[in-house]
């Protein structure tokens, strides 16, 4: 029988539904996007971590393992002997990796050149050549990715150089590879030779970058990976891919947690929308209710009336917000392809994901219309007959103050938590600690928000009284005659606002403080470098350099990738000597003095702060580093404030320490001061015409500057089109509630048009209502987005070890106030035209 | 009579609000209405008419006293079982009809049935039945706004009827309508009454209404102060009579 009624029941709220058709559609739309902005982040985060996947795998192939020197300079070929006569592999494939330019023509371009064994590679990794033929031994012959070869207007049969350290070498192009497999490594800008050549231009004669090892199929892999480096000895490094993806979602852990993070705003600011509109649906239907209830409707049965009208609208927006969803996606990738800087090709849509969207779209619309559906249960029958407002009581006014200040003590609390290393076994967790702080900050003072507008909402209406006279005074009762309307309203602004606040402060602090390093830490005016970080330049280039007209003075950089305790790090070499001409390194130890002077000694390092903190290392630690010379202890002499490397994980060292224990002698940028007077843009043009030959990448600092502040731009920019789904989100919240407020009061706004309220003054009474209300959500805004904004650069330097220096954000701040206000009066427009042409007759006669 | 009474009231007392701010909406009032009987109850505004209507059919809780409808005690009853008996035994005609705006006359004379969670197939004769006593047969499909006052006072008097409850309550139904249409839903009252033993009872400010009922009661500050039993030749003039001497 109870299913009979509901399915009665059913009837009935799809018609009531029907006949709001428009609130329906703009509760609904807010639903479509929450869920597809969890949905979206969801696919964007497991995309990001399966191109990386993917990449990693089409590079790959099917080693098992990537054996590497210790330096990038190389290892003697013989080792590929040691390797394939180990009983335990199956297959050895050697091959010798460089960055170089590739030219055609006038025009030059940096490529990965990838030098393999043409018969042996092919058994490992899936080469897909679309048009020509494979490489053979020997030859000097390349393969290119069909759609870099197109791009360059390369053609099969056409002969280009490769140019490598002032070498000029002529390969003929003799096949187009698909975009799969080893087309897509290096993200397809990558040319395949065979071995000899490429040790030849790139002067590894007898000599091997790499070897990818296959086991033989049944072998534990730990096993083989121990017979590895025991016939290999301790210089080499031997990595199983796996590992790589791992590093890889360790660093994208942040983001994740970050986008998880608005997923969540995402569901609270849509969970109020739905609130609002289902509060909106009982009042609307007060009588109707009543009259069901006189007729012997139970209570139980009006509140499953409400919760299924919930479902109904839940279901069919989580089920829409899936389609949305995963466009939405797309476009957040294009954001997080930028961010992450890899090219995310194929979404990849969790089923789990999806199904959790949907569950959750549902559940929260059901539990925000939980509290409005009960009301609707506890409507009197006598409400058929007239109408009565559900006044909080007193008991849920103590409840809500009693989970305000609980949510704001967590909240609080949280903040002044100490950083991982406090924190323990905890550690792990510190992020999403600070993350649900701010939450339970947020909904605390969503909760605490209808306390706050009775002085609040009397301060803002003084100057709106003191301008509008009596119409103000109306509009400034009116709000506080609702305080639960307003505050709904008042809260999604604040939410809003404080998300905005939030990022700004956010994204400010971290590119102020990436300005500041820039300024210090650089102290050049020229940078020469490659085009990306395996092209290197030859020593020599300095003194040719220097004798470029306006530089003065010169300093150099190679960057390689070593095993630091057995975890990949890059190491930055430098001349101390030059370098402190140049830069002030910003040290976080102590005595920085005795710093220098201790890593001029040798095999000592700096570490950035972030290794420090992440690693947990301090002065004077020693530490392991894998070099040509088998495991060699380090010592750490300092630590500094660095955001280059893999975002921060770097250390430094001298460049005699790398000659001396990484076998190489090459360059990869060279900072240069001009003279004084000069404009480096000048300098920086000299160069690049005069070794134009080594297509370098050459900037003057204003340049470099703007490329970091863009790329710290591009690294946040995919939580601006969050913020954006979530302020849009808000403005419908908006719109409902200044339109529940019209409905509420129709006799009272028929009355004042009986009296003789012209339109004018009741329009403008709604908007000043809702400007008031806004005032008081921006106000809030402020003051939560300020203290989350600190806490979440707090958190972003527990996460990713730098110390970022809180900023306030102040021209976001600025848009944000205007942005807030703006839309609140925008949201009231069409609430405020239908008060002001309400008919007459029929408001009055409403009851 | 011997009969026991389908609807009774003993000391029925009803006081809004606490302490100082208290107000006695009825005192102490005892009726009882026989099977098939049509019961008017009159007084000036404030005399607890409404009130007494109200909680005769469960719609407020009293102060004290007791109701019976077919000999079960209404108070004490909690809300659950207040409408379940509301339900089954009582149907009500409001001022202003207050029909379910979303649903056709016919959906809506169906309601009570399918929220006592029957099925509207097994009630098809009966709703014939209703609309052809309303004279509303070709009318059943439409909306509550495509329909007139007194049409659609006519469809909640159907819907009243739906469940056979043992009594219909009817708040002034006749207060929102015109002449015309006011006398139209009095006669459908007293046929019904008449014709299917339905005990009715109304409250009517309109001693024209008052007319067609068999009883009239008469309240004063809550008090019942007259009985009127009509059927005679004058009784309008009675009811008058009666109202002039309330006051009113």
């Amino acid at each position: 029988m109870v299913v009979i009624t509901t399915v009665r029941l059913l009837s009935l709220a799809l018609r009531s539904l029907g006949t709001r058709k428009s609130r329906t559609a703009l509760t609904t739309a807010g639903i479509v996007l929450w869920v597809a902005v969890i949905l979206a982040t969801t696919i964007a985060n497991q995309s990001t971590v399966y191109s990386f996947q993917e990449m990693i795998n089409s590079i790959t192939g099917k080693a098992d393992f990537w054996i590497n020197g210790a330096s990038s300079a190389g290892f003697s070929e013989k080792k590929l002997k040691d390797v394939r006569d180990l009983e335990g592999i199956k297959l050895a494939s050697p091959g010798v990796s460089r960055g170089s330019t590739l030219r055609k023509g006038r025009r030059r371009d940096t490529v990965q050149v990838a030098g393999i064994d043409p018969v042996v590679d092919r058994q490992l990794r899936h080469f897909n050549v679309s048009k020509g033929r494979f490489i053979k031994k020997g030859e000097f012959a390349l393969l290119i990715p069909a759609r870099l070869a197109e791009k360059k207007k390369i053609k099969i049969g056409d002969q280009v150089t490769l140019e490598s350290k002032e070498r000029k070498t002529s390969f003929k192009v003799v096949g187009l590879l698909e975009e799969e497999g080893a087309g897509r490594f290096m993200g397809g800008k990558v040319v395949f030779i065979p071995l000899r050549p490429a040790q030849k231009i790139f002067d590894m004669r007898g000599k091997l970058s790499y070897i990818d090892a296959q086991a033989k199929p049944g072998r534990s892999l730990k096993k083989v990976a121990a017979q590895l480096s025991e016939r290999l000895g301790k210089r080499f490094v031997i990595e199983r891919p796996e590992k790589r993806v791992e590093a890889v979602s360790e660093m994208l852990r942040g983001l994740q947690v970050g986008l998880s993070f608005f997923g969540a705003i995402a569901l609270f600011v849509g969970g109020f929308l739905v609130y609002n509109t289902f509060s909106m649906v009982v009042v609307e239907q007060t009588q109707e209710m009543g009259v069901l209830r006189s007729i012997g409707g139970s209570r139980g049965q009006i509140t499953i009336l409400v919760l299924i009208q919930a479902a109904v609208v839940g279901i069919s927006g989580s089920a829409l917000g899936v389609v949305v969803g995963i466009g939405l996606a797309k476009v957040l990738l294009q954001f997080m392809s930028e961010t992450v800087q890899i090219q995310v090709v194929s979404l990849s849509i969790p089923l789990l994901g999806v199904a959790a969207a949907i569950v959750i779209g549902i559940a929260v619309t059901l539990l925000a219309a939980l509290q409005p559906a009960f009301i609707a249960g506890r409507v009197s029958p006598l409400a058929a007959i007239k109408m009565g407002a559900n006044e909080p009581t007193r008991r849920g006014t103590i409840a809500r103050l009693f989970f305000a200040f609980l949510g704001i003590g967590i909240g609080g609390g949280i903040s002044y938590l100490p950083g991982p290393e406090e924190l323990g076994i905890f550690a792990k967790w510190a992020v999403p600690i600070h993350e649900f702080g701010s939450f339970m900050l947020l909904l605390g003072a969503a909760l605490l928000v209808p306390s706050l507008i009775r002085p609040l909402g009397s301060f803002f209406a003084l100057p709106i009284r003191a301008i509008f006279r009596e119409t103000g005074k109306l509009a400034a009762v009116n709000l506080q005659k609702n305080r639960g309307r307003t505050a709904a309203t008042a809260a999604a602004i604040m939410i809003t606002m404080a998300m905005l606040i939030s990022v700004g402060g956010m994204v400010g602090s971290f590119r102020e403080s990436v300005d500041k390093w820039v300024d210090k830490s650089l102290g050049a005016d020229v940078f020469v470098s490659g085009q990306n970080l395996s092209v290197t330049f030859n020593e020599k280039l300095g003194a040719k350099l220097r004798r470029v007209k306006g530089v003065s003075d010169l300093t150099t950089i190679r960057i390689f990738p070593v095993q630091l305790n057995e975890e990949r790090i890059m190491f930055r070499a430098v001349e101390p000597k030059s370098l402190r001409r140049f830069a002030t390194l910003q040290f976080t130890s102590k005595n920085p003095e005795k710093s220098w002077a201790s890593l001029k000694r040798g095999r000592r390092i700096f570490i950035s702060n972030v290794v420090a903190n992440k690693r947990g290392l301090k002065v004077g630690d020693e530490t392991m580093i894998t070099t040509v010379k088998g495991p060699k202890t380090f010592v750490v002499a300092g630590v500094t404030v660095d955001f280059g490397g893999d975002i921060g994980d770097l250390i430094i060292g001298t460049r005699s320490d790398m000659k001396k224990y990484f076998d190489l002698d090459d360059v990869s940028a060279f900072r240069i001061k001009v003279d004084k007077g000069v404009a480096p843009r000048k300098v920086a043009n000299r160069i690049e015409k005069k070794f134009k030959h080594l297509n370098p990448d050459v900037q003057d600092i204003q340049e470099f500057k703007d490329l970091v502040i863009k790329q710290v731009n591009s690294s946040f920019s995919v939580f601006n089109v969050l913020i954006l789904l979530a302020a849009i989100i808000a403005v419908i919240s908006l719109f409902n509630t200044l339109t529940m407020n019209i409905l509420e009061r129709r006799r009272e706004i028929g009355l004042l048009r009986a009296v003789g309220a012209t339109r004018g003054q009741i329009g403008l009474m709604t908007m000043l209502e809702a400007l008031m209300t806004g005032a008081i959500g921006v106000f809030l805004g402020l003051l939560v987005g300020g203290f989350i904004s600190s806490d979440i650069v707090n958190g972003m330097n527990l996460l990713t070890g730098y110390e970022i220096v809180f900023a306030f954000p102040t021209e976001v701040t600025i848009m944000a106030v205007v942005f807030g206000l703006a839309a609140a009066m925008l949201a009231a427009i069409y609430p405020a035209h239908r008060a002001a042409t309400l008919e007459i007759g029929r408001a009055i006669q409403y009851e | 009579m011997g009969v026991k009474p389908i609807l009774e009231a003993s000391r029925l007392t009803k006081v809004f609000g606490r302490d100082n701010l208290s107000v006695t909406a009825l005192r102490e009032v005892s009726i009882e209405v026989q099977e098939g009987e049509f019961v008017a109850i009159m007084g000036p505004s404030g005399s607890g008419k409404s009130t007494l209507l109200h909680l005769l059919g469960g719609l407020d809780f009293a102060s004290g006293g007791k109701i019976f409808i077919r000999g079960k005690e209404l108070t004490g009853l909690s809300d659950k079982e207040l409408t379940l008996t509301r339900r089954s035994e009582v149907g009500f005609v409001f001022q202003f009809y207050n029909l379910l705006p979303t649903l056709s006359a016919e959906e809506n004379v169906l309601v009570p049935v399918v929220i006592s969670g029957r099925s509207p197939l097994e009630y098809q004769d009966k709703l014939d039945r209703l609309f052809s006593l309303v004279e509303m047969e070709d009318r059943r499909h439409h909306r509550p706004n495509q329909l007139s006052g007194g049409e659609q006072q006519r469809v909640a008097l159907a819907r009243a009827l739906i469940m056979d409850p043992a009594i219909i309550l009817a708040d002034e139904p006749t207060g929102n309508l015109d002449r015309r249409h006011g006398r139209e839903v009095l006669n459908l009252l007293k046929e019904s009454a008449a014709k299917m033993r339905q005990t009715i009872m109304m409250v009517t400010h309109d001693p024209l209404g008052a007319a067609v009922a068999d009883r009239v009661i008469f309240l004063r500050d809550g008090s019942v102060v007259k009985e009127l039993r009509l059927g005679g030749d004058n009784d309008s003039e009675a009811i008058i009579a009666g109202l002039k001497e309330l006051g009113d």
